[in-house]
């Protein structure tokens, strides 16, 4: 590092520290879920979930009431590894404690068709660790990167 | 059939000591020669792989060629087939597997970043063109090449072509990428294509200028840490019989139509090796370089890869929102549940590839121009801010690729017992159960594949800049809008991932 850029690279690491640890510390970072029961319906279809999004609070006890609507269809939740094969007419429940955060792809792990490979789902736990330190990290390398060409914008 | 036999082989003067430098010349101008990536790993630093014996003597051989093309030809070949007489569900037709789920995620996550455009060594779908307009399977042959051997017209010389082909076929993505006979229709289309190419055009026109994954590879292979160059440029440009050029009595000219003495980019160079073979002097290397290399030539850029590169970009946020979303009405439409929904979907996609992404960009670029002076023009700025675009797109589909991989890993043990879905058990795995790999470790992987495209990205923005505005202090003003909208690419993809 020459001495040219040094006090750059300084500003842009001091930029880079402050915003991830004004992210990390926020509220909404820090709050914890409580806990309760959550009965939800799921219904499948060719090639989606109504509804397509779920969200529930970290320690939640999930139950899916999960029908399908024409053929034969699973439910594989990402990371819980919970499962099931769910045939028209035949409803079927799904139970799990929502103890991981972040977001989970639920998918059709039944061949079903077409476009089965792409019928998706998300459930969301929050708080959401995984994507706001993500999301964190991005902006601290971006603002800690505006910090250092800003600084060398601004200085003589 | 032998594999290497010594009359294939260019007689070889003693190669050059391992680690000896390489060519002396700054590749990236307007930079200095001691530019480093991340301050740590020099722009110049190269390591010449042919400096191998045995690495050499491959890439000497002609054999070498062949065997690979015939190789990514004889799998090709039964995939092609259950394409079209197989089962029509995908996920159990070989088709599908080996094209969608396979190639797909080997050719993002690994062969482009590491080996650029090495793809183009393998292919299949150039092979039968190539070996009747050559009339010859493995050595030069002797006799004219067949075909009219015409120059491919200088107004389509450029990326716009493969462009608007890709495009199309975006559009279709949620079929081509579903039904086997889809797939195996466009494959077969690219096949006849290439054949009918190569007997009107010279050499690899097709590859070169209307191949739809050679745009992409072409852009992305920029990136990647593998090149093939002179060695030593004195000794290039002492030479004036330029074999590499022109072709010898034993091998051909470039078949990419480069000339391999002046080669600055990997956009064109397919990594056919010839170049090795016609050297009478065994100048050329195969280098290992850093990755983002050639983004930093400040040479043939231009409007047609800055848009291949909005297309790629934009393609790997619609594809993630479409396949891997949540959103039952976007499947539907891209599924063609209804042909006016399908046609809905494809006119979006398109509207949003082409006009919405460089809009924005566009936008952006307005902004640096305004605040880095009036010495740069728009077009100027617009065309190279679009490079540090390429590792954002790359990484971004290397993310998209894990969430095809990795659910999807057990049909590839699965599908090769019954490639045409017939119930047949061949290698006793037809019967695997649906098993995931990793899926827990997806989002980090993800998570780790966008911040890596972010600061590569950022990265090569900053060389650019200052490539692009002389001054420092003014590539820095320039440079601000573009690392918000980077940030902000990157933290789309993130929150689409994993959000």
């Amino acid at each position: 590092m020459s001495r040219k850029t040094a006090p750059g690279v300084l500003i842009g690491l001091a930029v880079a520290a402050l915003t991830a640890l004004l992210l990390w510390s926020t509220p909404l970072l820090a709050y914890a879920g409580l806990g309760g029961s959550r009965s939800i319906d799921l219904t499948l279809r060719q090639w989606g979930y109504e509804p397509g999004i779920i969200t529930v609070q970290q320690g939640d006890r999930v139950t899916l009431h999960v029908h399908s609507m024409d053929v034969t269809h699973g439910f594989y939740l990402d990371a819980y590894g919970v499962q099931a094969v769910v045939n028209p007419d035949t409803p079927e429940t799904v139970t799990f404690i929502a103890d991981k955060p972040g977001r989970f792809t639920f998918r059709c792990n039944f061949t079903c068709g077409s476009f089965h490979p792409y019928m998706t789902g998300w459930l969301e736990v929050t708080p959401n660790r995984t994507a706001r330190s993500g999301v964190a990290l991005a902006f601290a390398a971006g603002a800690g990167f505006f910090g250092f060409v800003g600084w060398e914008a601004l200085r003589k | 059939m032998s594999v290497l036999q010594e009359d294939d082989l260019v007689q070889l003067e003693p190669p050059p000591r391992l680690g000896a430098p390489g060519p002396t010349h700054n590749r990236y101008k307007g930079l200095p020669e001691e530019e480093r990536w991340f301050g740590l790993v020099p722009t110049g630093w190269r390591f010449n792989l042919a400096r191998i014996p045995l690495v050499r003597r491959l890439l000497r051989s002609r054999w070498t060629s062949f065997v690979l093309a015939l190789t990514g030809f004889l799998l090709f070949v039964p995939a092609l087939v259950a394409g079209f007489f197989g089962t029509k569900v995908g996920n159990a037709n070989l088709i599908i597997v080996l094209v969608w789920i396979f190639w797909w995620s080997l050719l993002m996550m690994v062969l482009v970043p590491l080996a650029s455009r090495i793809w183009c060594a393998v292919c299949p779908l150039p092979v039968p063109g190539e070996w009747l307009q050559r009339l010859s399977f493995v050595q030069k042959a002797r006799a004219k090449a067949l075909g009219l051997q015409k120059k491919w017209p200088k107004a389509l010389r450029s990326m716009w072509p493969v462009n608007f082909i890709f495009l199309g076929l975006a559009m279709l993505s949620g079929i081509l990428t579903t039904r086997p006979i889809a797939t195996a229709i466009m494959l077969g289309s690219i096949i006849v294509a290439d054949i009918g190419v190569a007997l009107v055009f010279e050499k690899r026109t097709f590859c070169r200028y209307l191949c739809p994954v050679g745009g992409f590879l072409g852009l992305y292979s920029n990136f990647g840490a593998l090149e093939v160059r002179h060695d030593d440029y004195a000794i290039c440009r002492g030479h004036k019989e330029k074999e590499c050029v022109v072709g010898t009595g034993a091998a051909y000219a470039c078949p990419w139509m480069e000339s391999p003495t002046t080669l600055a980019r990997n956009t064109y160079c397919g990594m056919c090796f010839e170049c090795f073979r016609t050297c009478s002097h065994d100048n050329m290397a195969l280098n290992v370089r850093p990755m983002g290399s050639d983004l930093l030539v400040d040479s043939h850029r231009g409007l047609d890869e800055a848009w291949k590169g909005f297309i790629m970009l934009g393609a790997a946020g619609v594809y993630s929102a479409t396949m891997m979303g949540p959103w039952a009405f976007l499947k539907d439409m891209a599924n063609m549940r209804t042909w006016q929904g399908g046609l809905l979907y494809g006119l979006l996609v398109g509207f949003a590839l082409a006009v919405v992404v460089p809009a924005i960009f566009g936008l952006f670029t307005l902004a640096s121009t305004w605040l880095g002076g009036a010495g740069v023009s728009f077009k100027r700025a617009f065309v190279n801010f679009c490079y540090p675009l390429v590792p954002m797109g790359l990484f971004a589909w290397i993310g998209f690729s894990f969430a095809i991989l990795l659910p999807n890993v057990s049909y590839l043990a699965r599908v090769p017992s019954d490639p045409l879905g017939l119930g047949w058990n061949l290698f006793g795995t037809a019967q695997l159960a649906w098993k995931p790999a990793f899926l827990g470790w997806m989002p980090y992987l993800q998570i780790a594949a966008v911040l890596l495209g972010l600061l590569f990205s950022l990265d090569s923005l900053w060389k650019i800049a200052r490539q692009t505005y002389g001054d420092r202090k003014l590539a820095a003003r320039a440079a601000l809008p573009q690392v918000l909208l980077l940030t902000l690419i990157g933290a789309g993809f993130l929150q689409l991932f994993v959000g």
